[in-house]
């Protein structure tokens, strides 16, 4: 099944901020050297791709030389305003280097209560990637008040692969993939490589095997597994610390946890866009 | 409550553009000088900023900027960016620390969103950082459509209760300073702006941040 992702045309990557940044929430400059340079090689064998990033607090906070996040939602926003602007920066920096020309898109959930903020998203987002542009995108902090609290990306992620029609959502993080057991209590946990169906069992595991990262978990991520699903959009759970594991994914190699799922049978006009993005 | 005085750019394509559609070094220069002087000089500043599209359909190669929709929104997504980023490179030479932040028009009329914009921009002001302010234009298409940004300057010197608007005039250099409830209007030259303002806030160095600032225009909000 792994070996089906090798066809995916168009593919959204979530990277978390324990991917994007040391440990003492600085960012890792190498790290988003070999990210853009992967990204920017996928796009040129004529794939298309979307960049979901946080970060943006992370970066603030670092900007304003802060030990630790301030405790107010006002302090929080500000610093994703701060963050933002020299997150888009950077990423601009490394991608121009690679001659791949990027776009910032900020989104709320408006897009999924909304009609006409979804439709204007939507067009946006085609647009972009028919220009063959990298839109990076990240959730809009500053006005996003009862999302940046309990919201994180991994749920924006799969939002945004479900209105981009895209064939695979890939969350990178810390953590290798899905385990059958938490790993850190038990020595023979092992990798589960694909998985076909969301299960009770599997949703108590996913809910025990939490780590310390960003604002998601396992949970989110089996939350945006289950946004996909609806949509027929297969998801790769993957550790992002070497990013050309992205490579080695859209290649059909096992590299963490497939959450499988067969494209929809009605999805047909789905497939329609992908070629006219594909011939621009 | 004391509070510093605070004031509202209105930037327009001419503030930043020459006549050939060219995004003028030297116009953004004295901009953003302007700016980081006012800043030191204890007034907070915030920008509301046209350009986006302009400056994406240049990095885009594109001669003419989009007439349709979708085409300006991809070249604003392109070129928010672009903006941001030119923004902070000029007034990383002045050691000035920027924020961006893009509203949609449901700040006036929701009032969640309203007062979590309120609280984020008193934030960035009272920590002397400038937030430069669009609309989304990913998401949101009002201004677009108008193609001026005077309704979200309006509603951007409401949410930070301004005591005053800068627009610039035909004439390079010179700008209006229009005072909280359009009472008075002046043309002054970039030089005398921090002793005007003063003096428009009452001769004093920190606003009584009173109640009777900018309407709210709520009018405009896309419903």
């Amino acid at each position: 099944m792994w070996k089906e992702l090798a066809t995916c045309s168009k593919i959204v990557v979530k990277v978390g901020t324990s991917t994007l940044s040391y440990p003492n929430g600085r960012l890792n400059y190498q790290r988003l050297v070999r990210l853009a340079d992967t990204l920017a090689k996928i796009q040129l064998t004529g794939r298309k791709i979307i960049l979901v990033s946080s970060g943006a607090i992370a970066v603030g906070a670092g900007r304003l030389g802060l030990a630790s996040r301030p405790a107010d939602l006002a302090g929080k926003q500000a610093l994703a305003a701060i963050g933002q602007a020299e997150l888009i920066r950077i990423y601009r920096r490394f991608f121009e280097a690679r001659e791949q020309q990027v776009a910032q898109v900020l989104l709320t959930k408006d897009i999924v209560i909304r009609p006409d903020r979804r439709e204007n998203a939507r067009n946006t987002l085609f647009e972009l990637l028919n220009m063959n542009i990298i839109p990076i995108i990240n959730e809009n902090d500053t006005v996003a008040t009862d999302e940046i609290e309990f919201g994180d990306n991994d749920t924006l992620s799969a939002y945004v692969a479900e209105l981009a029609e895209a064939d695979l959502l890939i969350l990178l993080s810390d953590i290798d993939g899905l385990f059958s057991a938490d790993p850190r209590k038990h020595s023979d946990a092992k990798i589960i490589p694909v998985v076909c169906e969301i299960t009770k069992d599997l949703e108590r595991s996913a809910a025990g095997a939490g780590s310390g990262f960003g604002t998601g978990g396992m949970a989110t991520k089996i939350e945006a597994v289950r946004i996909c699903r609806n949509s027929g959009i297969k998801v790769v759970i993957a550790n992002g610390a070497n990013p050309d594991i992205i490579s080695n994914i859209i290649a059909g190699r096992e590299s963490g946890t497939l959450f499988y799922c067969s494209r929809k049978i009605n999805a047909g006009y789905t497939d329609m866009n992908i070629r006219n993005t594909d011939t621009v | 409550m004391q509070r510093k005085v605070r004031i509202v750019f209105k930037v327009e394509i001419d503030t930043l553009f020459d006549d050939n559609g060219k995004l003028s070094p030297r116009k953004t220069e004295q901009l953003t000088m302007v700016c980081a002087d006012l800043q030191n000089s204890g007034i907070s500043i915030a920008l509301v900023s046209s350009g986006a599209i302009a400056l994406g359909a240049g990095k885009l190669g594109q001669e003419l900027i989009p007439l349709n929709i979708t085409g300006k929104q991809a070249a604003a997504a392109v070129g928010q960016a672009e903006l941001i980023i030119m923004y902070q490179d000029y007034f990383d030479h002045y050691d000035q620390t920027l924020a961006q932040v893009l509203l949609t028009r449901d700040v006036t009329d929701n009032p969640v969103r309203n007062r979590n914009a309120r609280n984020t921009l008193a934030c960035l002001l009272d920590q002397g950082i400038v937030p430069v302010i669009n609309e989304n234009d990913s998401v949101s298409t009002s201004d677009i459509i108008l193609n001026d940004n005077y309704p979200l300057v309006l509603i951007v010197a409401s949410l930070t209760d301004a005591d005053a608007i800068v627009v610039n005039t035909y004439e390079e250099g010179r700008f209006l300073l229009i005072k909280k409830n359009f009472s008075e209007i002046i043309e002054l030259d970039a030089g005398e702006l921090p002793d005007f303002i003063f003096e428009f806030a009452g001769g004093k160095m920190e606003s009584e941040g009173d109640i009777e600032g900018f309407p709210d225009f709520t009018q405009y909000a896309d419903k």
